[in-house]
């Protein structure tokens, strides 16, 4: 009987045309267990300058979820899909933009891919109009290999090192090359997403001492990530090859192509107001 | 009963009354020959039934991606306190290289100024690179206390002295040595398995493309850590490559598994891992199908060994004015199911058809997942045609 309902649901007429579009954005954070995102991940001079570009600027939400979580976890897309839902149901939002920032990616990639695993999906991939995802970590990164690596080969005695994070494990090479041939959509070979998925590519880290450009995003990330290079290749923002980042969807733009003076974004700077990403951004939300 | 019901279904939606077998299985198609019974896993899962489907652009060149090259150039080796306050012989191949140290639960945490590197007696330089609380910053996941350093560039390929005077517990020495030439290479021969299944990896070390006569080491390891050691053989034509029959294991840790290769040669270590996803056979399809062309909606009757959630997805290539096909959208649906049969329908739009695309029509890369256990059950590169 439930086959035969479940038959005549699908035999049933798509939703119709919505009235006047309401734009809204979202901030979707990266790897980590967010509770004051604006706050600590975005900061409020990328978050506040962004919704300028909103007819009603008030209609923006910031995410907070633990990204430290398997995509598909409860914790990670299911929290951004109730986050995102009760956002697009309160506001009455029917054009959606997408902001996120490294894994966050791979998060809202999940939702766009797997319409089926939550009935909220469907009707947040039919409110959004894209996804503009600064460097996003498509196709994971060696940097994840590294720490994960060493921890597993003295099973008998358990974890050598600590278990680290689920987010991290996903997003070793190898482990996000399967997901991507298995679960994700719009890489290389395999079908598009739903809706566009534009990456900002970050090419490169400054972190010479006496540059004021090495500055913005906080100086001490920007000395990790020049050290945290050396994984990666000579196109890197210090934790992403550019590859990575440009695995999924499309490549919107490289960082010097539309940076204030040219500057790369590092890892660290691609979620902040660093050398006009913000105008960017914002300029794009009003389209 | 479900009989029945399917029958009735297909006279409501399905103008082709008799179901169809689906296409012969591929080479590297997955098809289950057998379905367990495993509890349903704990945790928060979708009830409702669900449909969605979006258009593709019929010019996109779709194709399975080849499985994931691993390539490395560093290695991994547990060590003590003891043999570290003594000396652990590190041999580089290239200037530049980076030498991590993280210490294990309980051990003495360090500091880059704590590391002593040496050749035959004579004290090699070290550069500082980031700090533990850098690296973290920067989004590396190091344990605090971990001390990593550069050799200097002068420093020649050979055999070296890691010295750390005050180490105590169990560490983990880390060497990186990004312009080495010395490369280790491991590839799986599949994405996706089912237990029961055999997983093959070739490896290749190498040296500016020469290979190395090297020996090399294989585990397999499961998603909660449990691990077993695989043979690694050497063909006539002296290639490595360690063949694995997946037991049957039935961990309800999520994840990937693992086939994670050790190789030495020249006196050079490398490690290497490929990862791939394995499946309990918890449904599967039943091997036929019906469908309305009008419709575009195709039935996948299912067979399930253990409650669920089940998601069928395709790609639906229609035929082009140039009588090619072309894939043209993309259908999931996925429902709960309870072991037994049931059904799924893939309900792809016509609106979604561009012009001039019409029948016949391909279902390919027509998949079965489990939604539950976030493992892929069945993939066939050609489903159904009609």
């Amino acid at each position: 009987m439930r086959n035969l309902v479940y038959g005549l649901l699908l035999a049933a007429a798509s939703p119709c045309a919505m009235a006047a579009d309401v734009t809204g954005v979202a901030f979707v954070h990266g790897t980590g267990n967010q509770t004051n995102a604006y706050q600590d991940y975005w900061q409020p001079t990328m978050v506040n300058s962004v919704r300028q570009g909103l007819a009603n600027t008030a209609n923006y939400v910031v995410i907070n979820c633990d990204f430290d979580q398997y995509m598909w976890d409860s914790r990670a897309a299911g929290c951004l899909a109730g986050q995102l839902s009760s956002f697009i149901s309160a506001k009455g939002i029917t054009r959606l933009v997408v902001i996120t920032h490294s894994n966050g990616g791979n998060v809202m990639r999940w939702i766009l891919s797997n319409p089926t695993y939550d009935s909220r999906y469907p009707n947040i991939i039919n409110k959004t109009v894209r996804v503009n995802a600064l460097a996003p970590s498509s196709a994971g990164t060696p940097l994840a290999d590294a720490v994960i690596n060493g921890n597993v080969f003295e099973s008998a005695l358990g974890w050598l090192l600590g278990y680290k994070s689920d987010a991290v494990r996903m997003q070793q090479v190898s482990w996000m090359a399967s997901y991507n041939a298995n679960n994700l959509y719009g890489t290389s070979g395999r079908p598009a997403l739903p809706k566009p998925f534009r990456s900002v590519v970050g090419s490169d880290v400054d972190s010479a001492i006496w540059d004021s450009d090495s500055y913005c995003g906080g100086y001490t990330e920007n000395v990790g990530l020049e050290t945290t290079q050396n994984w990666l290749n000579s196109c890197s923002d210090g934790f992403l090859n550019c590859t990575s980042q440009s695995a999924a969807g499309s490549v919107w733009f490289t960082d010097k192509n539309r940076t204030a003076g040219a500057e790369p974004l590092s890892h660290n700077q691609s979620r902040r107001a660093c050398f006009t990403l913000d105008v960017i951004l914002r300029n794009d939300v009003k389209l | 009963m479900r009989t029945l019901l399917f029958t009735a279904l297909a006279a409501v939606s399905f103008t082709a009354l008799a179901t169809q077998p689906l296409l012969p299985a591929g080479g590297s198609d997955q098809v289950p020959q057998r379905v367990v019974s495993l509890p349903a896993p704990t945790g928060q899962f979708e009830r409702a039934p669900v449909s969605f489907s979006w258009a593709l652009d019929p010019a996109a060149e779709l194709a399975e991606p080849p499985p994931h090259l691993a390539e490395s150039r560093e290695y991994w080796q547990t060590v003590d306190g003891a043999q570290l306050r003594k000396g652990v012989d590190i041999d580089l191949s290239a200037p530049g290289a980076l030498i991590r140290v993280s210490p294990a639960r309980g051990a003495g945490k360090l500091t880059p100024a704590d590391l002593q590197l040496a050749s035959n007696g004579r004290a090699s330089r070290l550069e500082r690179t980031a700090s533990d609380a850098e690296l973290q910053a920067a989004g590396m996941d190091v344990e605090a206390g971990t001390a990593m350093v550069r050799v200097g560039r002068e420093n020649a390929r050979g055999r070296y002295q890691l010295r750390i005077p005050n180490a105590t517990g169990r560490y983990v020495v880390h060497v990186f040595e990004p312009d080495s030439t010395v490369v280790l290479k491991a590839r799986a021969n599949r994405n996706h398995a089912v237990v029961g299944d055999t997983v093959t990896v070739d490896i290749a070390l190498s040296d500016a493309g020469r290979t190395i006569a090297g020996n090399a080491e294989a585990l397999l390891v499961t998603p909660d850590g449990n691990s077993q050691p695989v043979a690694v053989t050497r063909a006539r034509d002296g290639r490595l490559s360690a063949s694995v029959r997946l037991p049957a294991i039935a961990t309800t840790t999520p994840g990937l598994w693992e086939l994670q290769v050790f190789a030495s040669g020249d006196g050079l270590q490398r490690d290497a891992r490929t990862a791939f996803a394995v499946a309990q056979p918890t449904a599967r399809f039943k091997g036929n199908h019906a469908f309305n062309t009008q419709l575009l909606r195709v039935a996948l009757p299912v067979e399930a060994g253990s409650p669920g959630r089940y998601e069928a997805r395709g790609t639906l290539y229609a035929s082009g004015p140039d009588r090619v096909l072309h894939p043209v959208a993309q259908a999931h649906v996925a429902a709960w199911f309870e072991p037994g049969d049931g059904l799924l329908v893939l309900d792809f739009d016509r609106g979604h058809l561009p012009a001039g695309h019409g029948a016949p029509f391909e279902v390919r890369q027509l998949e079965l997942h489990d939604q539950t256990r976030m493992t892929p059950l069945e993939i066939r590169g050609r489903g159904a045609r009609f």
